[in-house]
């Protein structure tokens, strides 16, 4: 039976995802021209090297593939893309999309350890290429609700949560000044369609999980170790608070 | 110990015999230039592609010297004239680790 | 190596031509194989497009259109970002007789400044142009 605390803080959560919907912009609409330009063209876009890289690594039904063999086409799993975070009964906690490659490709034998390992990313990436236009569709797994929300409502306890040397919380930026410039950067409301992302400053490909983690450092807070509950928290709030917004596919950040 | 380096080589431009087309080559090697430090403060060792050598139909039409100033992933366009009967273009790299690769690409007119 | 030896090598043009490639890494205003700074060199006929004010210093796209004088056709082109550690960016060698060119490629800035681009063309005229950028820093300071 839901109690009184739970219910006000279902309603915050539900307050504090208003300024996110009133801002339904990807993060690829605070590019800058360069780099929008960049984004369009496939064959200057380095996020497409990785897409072929995943393309490789899937199979086909000609040529073996690690991924091919249990799930025909990568194009048959677009809505499964969409669903994640999700809760895992195994491991009692959210698990994300890199999250389930790791433990996809362990059964088959691939161990890759980190969820930052180029292999994932090029799968991440092949996987979020294929559910472009998709929009987020995060519900709770029938018998785990309450988990769930439990859990959204740490993601959006931490969202407003103040951190750091710098004493923010991610709402401060990503709510309340959005379009606002800091030096050559506009503020996004930080909607998370565009992962895995190709972020210049890294020279690399990475997860969201890396970016969140990234934003820690960002307003130099500790930073959480990879694949921590909270950064999935973290997601599953982002993409209730994105609900609606198209995936845009691997796209590039500055 | 190979590391896999995908690479991408595109075509812009009109495939007809004596036609200029683009030809777009991308790796995406670390092109670590050296100066980087690590989480643990330890400084990444400089292993960058170096040498760049392209093939039109087995013959040498560009060489090119890398430097620590090329991005990763690496990004060469340069422009072919498109022989008669078409043919292929071979893009061969090789690292400070003396790691080589090759990306091929047949114009197919 | 003895004095006398160093000084039949330097005398030698290509050799000169190759120790001078190597020193010009390290100078801010580059030499060429004669001896004179870049920027005495005509521009005519290289012609770049590079951004005024750049994104990220990180990926830095840069054009270059290069035309040969009447007659002549290109041999090599140099890349050269006098801030950056390592100056020399990119040498192209072309086994070709283009007498236009368009190179396109991505650089990597240590900070703001002009790149040049040097072309050399079959009859031994050398020509430069630079282009100036600024690389704007953007504010969150995250190390990852």
């Amino acid at each position: 039976m839901p109690s009184i605390r739970s219910s006000v803080q279902w309603f915050c959560t539900l307050w504090l995802l208003l300024p996110g919907l009133l801002f339904a912009q990807s993060g690829n609409a605070f590019l800058s021209p360069d780099l929008l330009q960049l984004q369009n063209d496939a064959s200057r876009n380095p996020t497409q090297l990785w897409v072929e890289q995943g393309l490789e690594i899937w199979g086909t039904p000609d040529k073996k593939g690690a991924c091919v063999d249990c799930h025909k086409s990568a194009n048959q799993l677009q809505n499964q893309v969409t669903q994640f975070p999700k809760w895992s009964v195994e491991k009692q906690q959210l698990i994300n999309l890199e999250d389930q490659i790791l433990a996809c490709a362990k059964r088959s034998g691939q161990d890759y350890k980190s969820l930052e390992h180029p292999q994932v990313l090029a799968l991440s990436a092949l996987l979020h290429q294929n559910a472009t236009g998709k929009t987020f569709n995060l519900k709770p797994s029938p018998g785990h609700e309450a988990q769930w929300h439990a859990a959204l409502n740490a993601g959006a306890q931490e969202f407003t949560q103040r951190i750091g040397r710098m004493n923010l919380a991610c709402n401060h930026c990503h709510d309340q000044n959005i379009g606002k410039q800091m030096r050559a950067d506009v503020i996004s409301p930080g909607h998370p369609t565009g992962f895995p992302i190709f972020k210049m400053s890294w020279q690399g490909m990475g997860s969201i999980d890396r970016r969140l983690r990234a934003c820690y450092s960002g307003v130099q807070a500790e930073i959480p170790a990879p694949g921590s509950p909270v950064l999935r928290q973290l997601e599953l709030f982002l993409k209730v608070r994105a609900q609606g917004l198209p995936i845009d596919g691997p796209s590039l950040r500055r | 110990m190979s590391k896999n380096i995908p690479t991408r080589l595109a075509f812009a431009g009109p495939l007809k015999e004596g036609a200029t087309i683009e030809a777009r080559w991308s790796a995406a090697h670390p092109m670590d230039s050296g100066f980087r430090v690590d989480d643990s403060g330890n400084k990444i060792a400089r292993n960058i592609i170096h040498t760049v050598k392209v093939l039109l139909n087995d013959r040498l039409i560009l060489e090119a010297d890398l430097g620590t100033a090329m991005t990763s992933p690496v990004y060469l366009a340069f422009p072919l004239q498109v022989p008669a009967g078409g043919g292929v273009l071979r893009v061969l790299w090789q690292d400070d680790r003396g790691q080589v690769g090759e990306t091929v690409q047949r114009l197919i007119l | 190596m003895n004095t006398s030896s160093t000084q039949l090598h330097l005398q030698d043009p290509k050799r000169r031509h190759s120790l001078l490639m190597a020193a010009g890494a390290w100078l801010s205003s580059q030499a060429t194989a004669k001896d004179t700074p870049l920027s005495a060199l005509s521009a005519e006929g290289v012609e770049l497009v590079f951004p005024r004010l750049a994104d990220t210093g990180n990926a830095v796209p840069l054009q270059a259109n290069i035309r040969a004088p009447q007659g002549a056709h290109l041999k090599s082109l140099r890349v050269i970002l006098p801030e950056n550690p390592n100056p020399l960016a990119l040498q192209l060698k072309l086994h070709g007789d283009m007498q236009s060119y368009q190179l396109n490629t991505r650089l990597r800035l240590y900070a703001s400044q002009s790149v040049w681009v040097v072309a050399t063309f079959s009859n031994g005229l050398e020509r430069a142009n630079s282009a100036p950028t600024v690389i704007t820093s953007t504010a969150c300071l995250d190390d990852s």
